[in-house]
């Protein structure tokens, strides 16, 4: 393990405030290869139905994999794992979650040495980690409780005088233990999901500052170059790719708006009247230019710069889910209202995922009487409002106020709380928002909400497939042409299950999905490019295999935590209401339980349960997986009983 | 025939760093931002990411300055390169260099510079610049993309057009229309 990897994993206790590094075992950098791979399986032996994911037995495990810092593309990428506050499983017991950042933290932790680093325990008062190379020190941060994020990150380089080191950190948010709370790296590169940054608050550390000087070996230099070359050239043929280039993900806003799959006023809709508003083409009027994150040719980021009513302000991104999220999920037209919100949840340490369809729930709730002046302290959460987004915002994030206290728990938690029949309006797979494209219009992307091991989230799979296989590559590797047909339901399954395999290889690798998504989804690429690096010989197949031996790890632990086929689903609203306008017109997601078995068939899962089977687990040298199971009573039964009669 | 420069534009800049690790790659056979001849310096309020590298001067400050004359330029590509073998390391190209451009090895392993060479006249960083803010043309091709963006602005302005989007993007921007995840 000469080249890519470092081999070497740093473990902190907080509680005790010690560290110490150790070898990582080659076996399981062979088996899981890095970054979500590596993390899944270590937090397996950690966590468990009786860990409370904001307590001291909850652990944050950072991955970075053997690409990170070469020139291998799009390989800035680092996972972050832990417990959810957010996501459930059962009951509301929480589920496992994970979280995945661009930019230039993760890159730096390769250079400082390491592949992994475990923070356990708890910190007596706020703290921040500081990894110059081998030396760590953690130090007192008690000047930066309160700060924002891009206030952190300006006095820990003071602090430390390198304005050269590269900081992940929470803001008020995440200090607050508000639910949807991210870790942000970098200023505006964010760990969004699953609400990573409350678990960070929970251990009072306040961030994480790396310092990296050592040089990441590659095995065969000439073939990278030659692979990375070659990728670049036919990213730039492809039209898609170069959509992304120019305009990043808010080229969605037009697409799904077309398309009929543009989320609006929390899914009542899948239109927005004023999508032209909040388009990539209004977005021109505030960038000034495009970014990357490290090592990137793709560059979908931007830098907005703002002369707003309060000043002029600058930020990161916009992407579509913050455009989509603050804009038409919640009715909203003002572009400059979601530039701020934008960089308001940049600022606090938020999702902007989350927060925006908490949100644009409490929205509907509003519209439907569920919420009044007594809840939100004379504040109408009128539909479009962005002043109300801003002020929303704000309250969350300090968890000030009824409304604040309320919203921070995010919409799953809140709708309990207020009850009334608010449930039926949250949009959700296990607690957690899905997406901002309605999974009701492209029936790959919905399933696959269902069934993403973190919860609601499209990018365990992202689908794309579904859109750009041919027919004739949908008959052959999925069965049927229906699988890249929108609309259709035979295939998904199948077609889900090879995108969970293909995106879990690059989230182990840690290559951004968005250099694999299109032309270069065919796993011969990121073979190439993991070949090139580490000196390997693994064939196309060998790596998907990891893929899978990670999605299926994810469910061993899911189900040990109390996952069973009953949460493998959307929320009503997708299930029963049709769309009601566009393209995609009376479309609901009334054939999940058909795509389910397909996808459970596929994966070799039970049927009825959704458990694993031993015959899986063990082709996959999962056997100490199946006996954790088999333990438990939750060792699935795929060729026999009920699932067998369900096939026939 | 003019000798070829690596012409900058920062405008064009992503700051994905790629040139940086296409560098050191090249160079040292390994990727390491601190080991490569060129840096990519952020100004972050003004969302500007600058490429830096030696450039190669016709009057070079840091040949003038050089005790032990370890500074020329090569005949057959116009790099002003260090010899190493007659370097003693002082550092008192880094001092003279009006750009910062010349470095000190940061592993102090003997007593090499690292200062852009052009890699012999296939300079790796400007293969890798998807952006193309790195760009190896022949000297009198300089101001070009400088010019022709003046040329494109008076363009749009006559034109009506969106100035900004026009002239960044007019080359590259697809209908988008065809995009459909």
């Amino acid at each position: 393990m000469e080249f890519g990897w470092t081999g070497r994993r740093l473990i902190v206790n907080l509680s005790g405030e010690k560290w110490f590094t150790e070898n990582i075992d080659e076996k399981l950098l062979r088996n899981y290869i890095g970054g979500r791979g590596i993390n899944s399986r270590f937090v397996l032996d950690i966590i468990g139905p009786d860990t409370d994911p904001l307590g001291p037995d909850n652990v944050l495990i950072i991955g970075v994999g053997p690409v990170t810092g070469t020139l291998s593309p799009g390989s800035s990428r680092v996972t972050f794992t832990a417990l959810s506050p957010i996501v459930v499983v059962d009951s509301d017991k929480p589920g496992f979650g994970d979280s995945n950042m661009g930019g230039f933290f993760g890159p730096e932790i390769k250079y400082a040495g390491y592949d992994q680093i475990v923070i356990k325990g708890r910190a007596k008062k706020l703290v921040y980690l500081w990894i110059d190379d081998d030396e760590v020190e953690i130090r007192d941060a008690a000047s930066l409780w309160g700060k924002d994020t891009s206030e952190t990150v300006d006095a820990i380089r003071e602090e430390l005088d390198d304005d050269r080191i590269e900081v992940a950190c929470i803001g008020p948010a995440g200090e607050n233990l508000c639910r949807m709370a991210s870790i942000i790296g970098h200023k505006h590169r964010a760990a969004g999901k699953c609400g990573i940054g409350a678990v960070m608050g929970s251990k009072s550390l306040k961030a994480i500052a790396v310092r990296g000087t050592k040089p990441v070996k590659v095995a065969h230099p000439e073939e990278l170059e030659k692979a990375v070359e070659e990728a670049i050239l036919v990213l730039q043929k492809d039209p898609s790719s170069t959509a992304w280039s120019v305009d990043g993900t808010p080229v969605l806003v037009e697409a799904h708006q077309r398309g009929g799959r543009l989320g609006t006023m929390n899914f009542q809709h899948s239109q927005f009247e004023h999508w032209e508003d909040i388009s990539a083409d209004s977005l021109w009027k505030y960038w000034t230019g495009s970014k990357a994150c490290f090592s990137c040719p793709v560059h979908c980021d931007h830098f907005y710069k703002v002369n707003g009513s309060d000043g002029t302000f600058y930020g990161g991104g916009p992407e579509y889910v913050a455009v989509g999220g603050f804009g038409s999920k919640c009715g909203n037209r003002d572009l400059v209202s979601i530039l701020e919100a934008n960089n308001l949840c940049n600022r606090y340490g938020m999702d902007v995922l989350n927060v925006a369809s908490t949100i644009a729930w409490s929205m509907e709730c509003w519209q439907r009487g569920l919420i009044n002046k007594s809840l939100t302290h004379g504040l109408e959460l009128k539909w479009g409002d962005g002043n109300v987004i801003k002020t929303l915002i704000r309250l969350m994030a300090h968890r000030e106020g009824r409304i604040g206290k309320l919203l921070a728990e995010g919409a799953y938690r809140a709708a309990k709380k207020i009850n009334q029949g608010a449930e039926r309006f949250v949009v959700h797979v296990r607690g957690q928002d899905p997406a901002l494209s309605d999974g009701r219009a492209a029936k790959a992307w919905g399933l696959a909400y269902a069934v993403s091991s973190r919860g609601g989230d499209h990018l365990r799979a992202l689908a794309t497939g579904e859109t750009f296989f041919t027919p004739e590559e949908a008959k052959r590797l999925f069965g049927t042409e229906e699988a890249v047909k929108r609309f259709g339901v035979k295939g998904k399954g199948r077609l889900v299950k090879w995108s969970e395999d293909q995106r879990a290889v690059a989230d182990c690798l840690e290559t951004c999905k968005f250099i694999v998504r299109t032309v270069l989804m065919y796993p011969k690429w990121m073979t190439r490019f993991f070949n090139a690096v580490t000196g390997f010989d693994y064939t196309e197949d060998e790596l998907m295999r990891v893929g899978e031996r990670v999605v299926n790890t994810e469910r061993v632990l899911n189900v040990r935590l109390g996952l069973t086929r009953a949460y493998d689903t959307n929320s009503e609203r997708f299930l029963k209401e049709p769309i009601k306008e566009g393209p995609a017109k009376g479309e609901t997601l009334s054939a999940q339980a058909k795509m389910l078995d397909e996808y459970y068939e596929a994966r070799g899962w039970d049927l009825d349960a959704g458990f694993p089977g031993r015959d899986k687990l063990e082709e996959l040298g999962l056997k100490d997986l199946a006996e954790i199971l088999m333990k438990m009573g939750r060792l699935g039964k795929p060729e026999t009983g009920a699932s067998r009669k369900r096939k026939a | 025939m003019s000798k070829k420069v690596i012409a900058i534009d920062p405008d064009r800049c992503t700051g994905c760093r790629m040139c940086e690790l296409a560098c050191s790659l090249k160079k040292e056979g390994v990727c390491s931002p601190l080991l490569s001849r060129v840096r990519v310096v952020t100004v972050e309020r003004e969302g500007l990411d600058v490429p830096l590298l030696c450039l190669h001067c016709a009057d070079p400050p840091c040949a003038m300055v050089c005790p032990v004359t370890a500074i020329s330029e090569d005949g057959k590509t116009g790099a002003v390169e260090v010899n190493d073998d007659l370097c003693i390391g002082c550092g008192l190209c880094i001092v003279a260099c009006p750009f910062g451009v010349i470095l000190l090895d940061p592993q102090s392993r003997g007593k090499r510079m690292l200062k852009c060479d052009l890699c012999s006249g296939e300079p790796n960083c400007v293969r890798f610049c998807e952006p193309r803010a790195l760009d190896f043309v022949r000297r009198e091709k300089v101001s070009e993309g400088k010019y022709r963006k003046a040329a494109e602005l008076y363009a749009s302005i006559l034109g009506g057009e969106k100035a900004k989007k026009g002239m960044r993007l007019a080359a590259k921007k697809p209908s988008g229309k065809d995009v459909s995840v």
